[in-house]
């Protein structure tokens, strides 16, 4: 059975309720008497609240209560950044769950208001007059930084609110350099619109004080965390729970004010109240990703070795500090700007920057996609810059083999891998000499067909807990596991890594029940309840099964141990002398005796007859902490040809060869790297927020903002190398985020690749029609060959 | 999301759609719904009372005569894709419908809710004028007939007072099949970014007897590209010459720049389409 179920297609567990309608989610939740929130929000992105008018609301029947920003001051503490650079000089700054003074996006909330139906609520939302002195406003993080610029918090001059530099000295490469190459990079902003938008519900019970609030969390634990202190809560009295969660990409891991705001409006009436997110208000008030403005420079030697790399990236942070906002533009961005490759000297400097915009925090990938962009797109430039295939200087630069573990100029150790043998096997997986032959074919022609590539590598797998504090993040990210036998030999296992999609319901029990040898579909896989789960952090940061499912062996392995012990004493042969197969104990070297872990486990709930220094029970928990963060990677490979007359851009083929270490379920990981790689396309060809000098979202709803769409995407093909991690229990590194890290650069290379006999070196993203053909024209009046 | 408060009437004739039209509160008629109900759910629109029109059998007559299609206001986009004889005798009109939207929206929204509704970038209204539909409308002065020409005045405006009815409309069954609509989408919502219809006759020795081609999306309002016709009438085509008549018919909307499509990109667009559309229809 162990070989069967560990890297076997096992058909998702969670799938049998999810796609028959039978999910859980929190909206789904119905409680007696409960009350409707909902939040009066700014319709500016700067301005004084001067008053605020509720009196219309005496008119309508069922408006339970309004709180206003003023109310609630000093009740509810801020809202907190949970990562916190060293050496940043980041400013903390109040964000209050309702603004009292000031707001500082579309969006903001100014007032809560509780009301018997949702349709009432919705009337009184748009009952209640809020008088405000428009402020000017800034959207753009560099315009924020100049003289004169509107300010948004007062300790935060000229709206920085960090800034970071890391890296080694890399002035001696530059000046040794053939070849400078310099390029500034707009990484646009992303809105995540996972399928589920957020919800909470909080419930108060007088009787015992407890306040339990079920969210859409991607960290209940984190959440319970923030909250208690924000609520002014004992830890205990707080149950955070996450049921079903329809996706979060990273736009679930931040504490909200939504939810806060929930629980204390549940404490106050105490009657249970709901919030639910529109869609509309999830493109105006949930985290958004990237926007960056990066500088870039490489330092390179003509026949293609890179000496340098340095960059001064410009985060837009948003009106206020998210969750993890500030640790994602430095930590997971300015680390590991050299990418896969071999680079001696590289260095970051990174300002992070408050803009009346919706607050910016991780999603999908989480700083890591900017950083492989960047270098992607150098690398790229870099090879037409001294007239080299891009993919001979990948080889060239990319760490070998023999390098690893591999330390990067920014210190971190990548754990182990084969790049080139993933870049080999794209090569030939794509016959590239042929596909090079095509593509000078069809230019004959007047047509444009280009190959792009991205051999990624990523840091995930969050990670030493040590390294957690080190880089300011004011969290543990270690994980829990338990796994508890019942007397009948079912097994529940908990985890504090909380699945909101990924399929870990069967990954686990695939990982438990080779361990234990017990059936697949004995084991229930528990997550996503402070109540049931004593600790954990969460799931991002392509954490869960690298450091999850860590937790998990450690866990079942100590199950199997003590069983271990109780079966030597039922088969009455020393402990030494007894073997572990598939499910069942014998003593070694005679497979006829022996003793299924089941009735092992009858006996020792029984206890009549266990050695004496054996406590009853069959369980074990673990806190597995990594000593060093996973390191997937791969070659990403996209082929396009770009329609001159409309600027449209068609994916011919997608090939995606990837190594996150042992695969547990094929079909899981293959889902994964689609979905990524699906949202990094939408990075490149489709998505991106846009905002008016006034503030204003021009993006806010699927009307405006592109998502990719099944019509425009190929058939994405995946393959994998297979090279463990050393360090953890299952080898594995991760792959909850290679698609979106690696995708988004290896379609834009394409696209430059295609467009480089009309002399065109770089288009801002998304490559959209408008902005392809446009390029095209002007490449054209000015001369560039066709 | 929850539109504020209305009332809701179903009618079962026409007449009595009417009166309700007249009595009720700001009153508006509700078809498929697919267009009104989102805009009542952001609370865009707040009429007093939902007139419901999707009983009324009258509206739901469906036929294809020998001269003509009459296509009653309330069928459905299904049913276009479903009707086979359609499909022979007009392919344009089902080669439209099938790209608007998806399955839930073609099984719900109608033929007449598109048309009243008069976005400038629904795909029915390049069908519309290029094959030059006949609207029905009935209000309290009794029958109106309007032509497509003069049906889309505005964006979201039609022809139409906000007493009237749209009962039918009356399509000629005047061309040979070589005809194409084809689409290029807005990235975002689907919507018609260009959309051409294109309508061939060829004379017996292969020139073109006449051709119609109208546009949707690309400019403020649908129209139809007069300049293709003028261009290629009497002609034996070729591509150089639907390239210059594809040029000509563009120049016959009105455009405007939003947001990151300007109104170059979106003229350009609108050539492109009508060039391969006519390709397309001409080799059908
Ligand atoms: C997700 C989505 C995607 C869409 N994509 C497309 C697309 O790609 N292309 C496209 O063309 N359309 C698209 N649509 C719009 C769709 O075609 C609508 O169904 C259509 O525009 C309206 O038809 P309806 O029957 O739903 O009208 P309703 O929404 O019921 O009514 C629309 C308006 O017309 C009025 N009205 C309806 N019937 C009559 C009548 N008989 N007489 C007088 N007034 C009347 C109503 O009062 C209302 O003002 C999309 C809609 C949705 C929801």
């Amino acid at each position: 059975m162990s070989q069967a179920v560990l890297g076997a297609r096992v058909q998702r567990k969670e799938d049998a309720r999810l796609v028959r309608g039978r999910g859980r989610y929190t909206d789904d939740i119905r409680l007696p008497g409960m009350l409707y929130a909902g939040v009066v929000r700014s319709p500016y992105a700067h301005a004084r609240i001067r008053a605020i008018d509720t009196r219309a609301l005496e008119k309508l029947d069922g408006v339970v209560r309004v709180y206003t920003g003023q109310d609630l001051k000093g009740r509810l503490g801020s809202i907190p950044t949970a990562w916190i650079p060293p050496d940043s000089d980041l400013k903390t700054v109040e964000h209050p769950a309702l603004a009292y003074d000031k707001v500082r996006y579309v969006g903001d909330g100014v007032a809560l208001v509780v009301a018997t139906s949702r349709g009432v609520l919705e009337d009184a939302l748009e009952a209640i007059r809020v008088d405000y002195e428009p402020l000017p406003a800034v959207y753009d993080q560099l315009a924020a930084m100049k003289q004169g610029a509107p300010q948004l918090h007062q300790d935060a001059p000229q709206n920085v609110a960090l800034h970071w530099r890391a890296g080694t000295d890399t002035e001696d490469a530059f000046r040794r350099a053939d070849v400078v190459v310099r390029r500034t990079f707009r990484q646009q902003r992303l809105i995540p619109n996972p399928m589920e938008p957020r919800c909470a519900v909080a419930q108060y019970d007088e009787a015992t004080g407890e306040l339990t609030v079920w969210a859409t969390t991607q960290n209940p634990h984190i959440h319970r965390f923030l909250m208690a202190n924000i609520l002014g809560m004992p830890e205990h009295k707080l149950r955070v729970v996450a049921q079903d969660v329809g996706g979060g990409f990273g736009s679930k891991i931040a504490c909200y004010p939504d939810e806060v705001l929930v629980g204390y409006a549940a404490r106050d009436l105490r009657a249970p109240v709901k919030w639910t997110e529109t869609r509309s208000e999830h493109f105006l008030v949930t985290t958004h990703g990237r926007d960056h403005v990066d500088e870039v420079e490489l330092a390179g030697t003509k026949d293609g070795r890179i000496l340098a790399v340095r960059v001064r990236a410009y985060a837009n942070l948003g009106a206020y500090l998210s969750t993890a906002g500030p640790g994602v533009p430095t930590i997971l961005f300015g680390l590991i700007v050299n990418g896969a490759y071999d680079i001696e000297a590289a260095s970051s400097e990174v300002y992070g920057i408050f803009t009346n915009t919706t607050p910016v925090d991780a999603y999908r990938g989480a700083g890591r996609p900017e950083a492989t962009y960047l270098i992607e797109r150098m690398i790229d430039s870099y090879a037409r810059e001294i007239g080299m295939d891009p993919v001979e200087v990948r080889r060239r630069n990319l760490v070998k083999k023999d390098q690893f573990p591999y330390t990067n100029p920014f210190g971190l150790t990548y754990d182990s891998g084969d790049y080139h043998q993933t870049l080999d096997l794209a090569l030939k997986t794509l016959d590239y000499d042929a596909l090079r032959q095509e593509q000078a074919a069809l230019r004959q022609q007047g047509k444009y067909l280009g190959i792009g590539f991205s051999t990624y590598v990523e840091m995930c797998g969050l990670g030493p807990s040590q390294v957690a504090g080190a880089v300011g993040f004011q969290g543990g990210l270690w994980e829990s596991a338990l796994v508890r036998v019942h007397p009948t030999g079912k097994v529940t296992v908990f985890t504090g890594a909380s699945p909101h999609g990924q399929g870990e319901e069967t990954t686990f029990a695939q990982i438990v029940a080779d361990r234990l040898g017990v059936p697949l579909d004995d084991i229930e896989v528990v997550h996503g309840d402070t109540d049931r789960i004593s600790m954990g952090w969460g799931t991002y940061g392509s954490r869960t099964t690298a450091v999850g499912g860590g937790a998990l062996a450690l866990a079942a392995d100590r199950v199997v141990a003590k069983a271990k012990r109780l079966a030597a004493h039922m088969l009455e042969v020393p402990e030494a002398a007894v073997e572990f197969e598939q499910g069942r104990f014998y003593p070694e070297g005679d497979r006829r005796r022996g003793v299924s872990l089941q009735e092992v486990t009858l006996q020792a709930y029984l206890a009549w007859n266990l050695p004496s220094d054996l406590e009853p029970g069959l369980e074990a928990s673990a806190f597995y902490d990594p000593t060093n963060f996973t390191y997937p990677f791969g070659t990403h490979v996209a082929v396009v040809s770009v329609d001159a007359e409309t600027g449209e851009v068609r994916l011919l083929r997608y090939l995606a060869v990837d190594d996150c270490g042992p695969v547990i379920n094929p079909m899981i990981v293959e889902g994964q790297v689609h979905g990524g790689v699906v949202q990094g396309i939408g990075q490149a060809l489709f998505e991106g927020a846009r905002y008016d000098q006034d503030g204003q979202l021009l993006t806010a709803s699927f009307l405006d903002y592109a998502m990719p769409k099944a019509r425009s995407l190929p058939r994405l093909e995946t393959l994998h190398t297979v090279t463990p991690s050393p360090h953890n229990p299952l080898g594995v590194k991760g792959v909850g985020e290679t698609g979106t890290i690696a995708s988004t650069p290896a379609v834009v290379n394409a696209v430059m690749d295609a467009l480089s006999p009309l002399g065109i070196t770089d288009l801002p993203m998304p490559l959209s029609p408008p902005v392809v053909w446009e390029a095209i024209q002007a490449a054209r009046q000015s001369g560039g060959v066709s | 999301m929850i539109p504020s408060a209305f009332r809701y009437r179903r009618a079962q004739t026409v007449a009595e759609a009417l009166d309700l039209l007249r009595q009720e509160p700001e009153a508006k008629l509700l078809a498929g719904g697919q267009s009104l109900l989102p805009l009542m759910k952001l609370r865009l629109a707040r009429p007093g009372t939902l007139v419901d029109i999707s009983r009324i059998d009258e509206l739901r007559r469906f036929e294809v005569r020998p001269d003509r299609v009459v296509i009653g206001a309330m069928v459905r986009y299904h049913q276009v894709l479903a009707n086979a004889e359609l499909r022979a005798r007009l392919p344009l009109l089902p080669q439209a419908v099938a790209v608007i939207a998806d399955p839930q929206v073609r099984h719900r929204g109608t033929v007449g809710g598109s048309a009243a509704h008069a976005d400038p970038a629904s795909d029915l209204a390049a069908v519309f004028l290029a094959a030059d539909a006949e609207f029905v409308l009935q209000g309290p002065q009794g029958e109106r007939r309007v032509q497509a020409r003069d049906w889309f005045l505005g964006p979201m405006m039609s022809n139409l007072q906000p007493d009237e009815l749209l009962c039918r409309i009356e399509i000629p069954l005047a061309w040979p099949p070589h005809q194409a609509y084809l689409k290029f989408p807005h990235p975002a919502s689907g919507y018609a970014l260009a959309g051409v219809a294109a309508l061939v006759s060829r004379a017996p020795d292969g020139s073109v007897e006449d051709v119609k081609v109208a546009v949707t999306g690309a400019g403020q309002l649908p129209f139809a590209a007069q300049g293709v016709t003028a261009a290629l009438k009497g002609q034996t085509l070729s591509r150089q010459l639907m390239r210059e008549a594809a040029e000509r018919g563009a120049a016959d909307g009105t455009y405007a720049d939003d947001g990151p499509y300007s109104a170059a990109y979106r003229q350009n667009l609108a050539r492109v389409m009508i060039e391969r559309a006519l390709a397309k229809a001409s080799e059908s």
